[in-house]
């Protein structure tokens, strides 16, 4: 998967006139049978298995950070940076981060991996960019921080997101 | 009265193995008792002979075989079971191209990552209550691609930037630097 955006889009187009529509038989309602609308009491059902799964999942999640936080010190040491790594590691925690209630580990991964797409070349700015981006990660899970956190939170949220902008600038 | 979803058969395709595992979890509280899990694109092709599935829900970013590649198999292969079987596409991937791309792959409903049990449980009703017919041109086969709002998965991206348009930041520089520089003292204090 590249991180980068493609010059040009080469999705496929229909032409003009050669469009036919299929009506499709609703095999999965001719099997699940009558109903309608959402089940509450099923959603609260799962929404208990990933409250229940909680735990186990911030321990690991505190883990992933560490490990990464170690990681990305090394690339700053021998200046070998490996960003396609750096970036699907980003994306798999900030993937997960929000289902158990991390949104800002959601939101601060996803503005990394918006940062980091289009970086080629790491420059000074973007290596300490790139270390508060993680380092913020990290401060939020150490810190528990759920939700969108306090007002503090979503200040550093604006920040990393103004700093991203300035990146690609 | 709710769908009885106990005998639906459906393929999970996730790579990340603990968010298989979640994912897995929540279908079944959702009252999904036939759910067979793969790693990737490929162990799911070579099953499919052997377990039909009614729905695919799937990552996209895995190997050898990715989510798309997968769902294109689905709708063009001849050895595809039912070329007709809806895909959920799981993706933290949110930018416009990458939306178009998937959404010319015939995929029938985008589940933004981070997931939770209401969003699965929308995109499966979704394919139940809301099908799209398919369409067919030269260089398409899929559900119809103009009856899906794909712009509403890009929503988080536009919340940052509406948050910077209302003024809302407050930062002493315009360097890079300095931004952060606030951003590290602001961390002290979380």
């Amino acid at each position: 998967m590249p991180r980068s955006v493609p010059t040009e889009d080469t999705a496929p187009r229909g032409e003009p006139g050669d469009y036919e529509e299929i009506a499709v038989p609703n095999k999965l309602l001719t099997k699940i049978g009558p109903g309608h609308g959402a089940n509450q009491a099923a959603i609260d059902r799962a929404d208990q298995i990933v409250e229940r799964m909680k735990g186990v999942y911030e321990a690991r999640l505190q883990t992933e950070l560490e490990n990464l936080l170690a990681e990305y010190e090394e690339m700053r040491a021998s200046k070998n940076f490996n960003l396609d790594d750096l970036h699907d590691k980003v994306h798999e925690i900030r993937g997960e981060a929000g289902t158990f209630g991390y949104d800002l580990v959601s939101d601060i991964g996803k503005l990394l991996c918006e940062m980091l797409a289009p970086i080629g070349e790491v420059r000074p700015n973007d290596d300490r960019a790139i270390h508060t981006h993680i380092k913020a990660m990290h401060t939020v899970v150490a810190q528990k921080v759920t939700g969108a956190g306090p007002e503090v939170a979503k200040q550093i949220v604006r920040g990393l997101t103004t700093i991203v902008d300035q990146s690609k600038a | 009265m709710a769908y009885n979803l106990e005998y639906l058969q459906v393929q999970l395709i996730e790579d990340n193995r603990n968010m298989r595992a979640l994912v897995k979890a929540m279908l079944n509280a959702l009252g999904m008792k036939d759910v067979r899990d793969y790693a990737n694109g490929k162990q799911a092709l070579d099953a499919i002979q052997d377990f039909t599935p009614d729905l695919i829900i799937t990552d996209w970013m895995m190997s050898p075989v990715d989510g798309l590649e997968y769902t294109r198999f689905i709708r063009g292969d001849v050895d595809s079971p039912d070329i007709f079987t809806p895909v959920i596409l799981m993706t933290g991937h949110t930018e416009k191209w990458r939306i178009i791309t998937a959404r010319d792959a015939g995929v029938n409903e985008l589940l933004a990552k981070p997931i939770s049990a209401k969003t699965l449980y929308d995109r499966i009703l979704a394919v139940i209550e809301k099908p799209r017919p398919f369409v067919r041109t030269k260089s398409f086969f899929g559900p119809c691609r103009r009856r899906v709002n794909w712009k509403e998965y890009m929503g988080p991206e536009r919340r940052f930037r509406a948050d910077q348009q209302a003024g809302l930041m407050d930062f002493d520089g315009d360097q890079m630097d300095d931004g952060i520089d606030d951003v590290e003292r602001l961390l002290e204090s979380l």
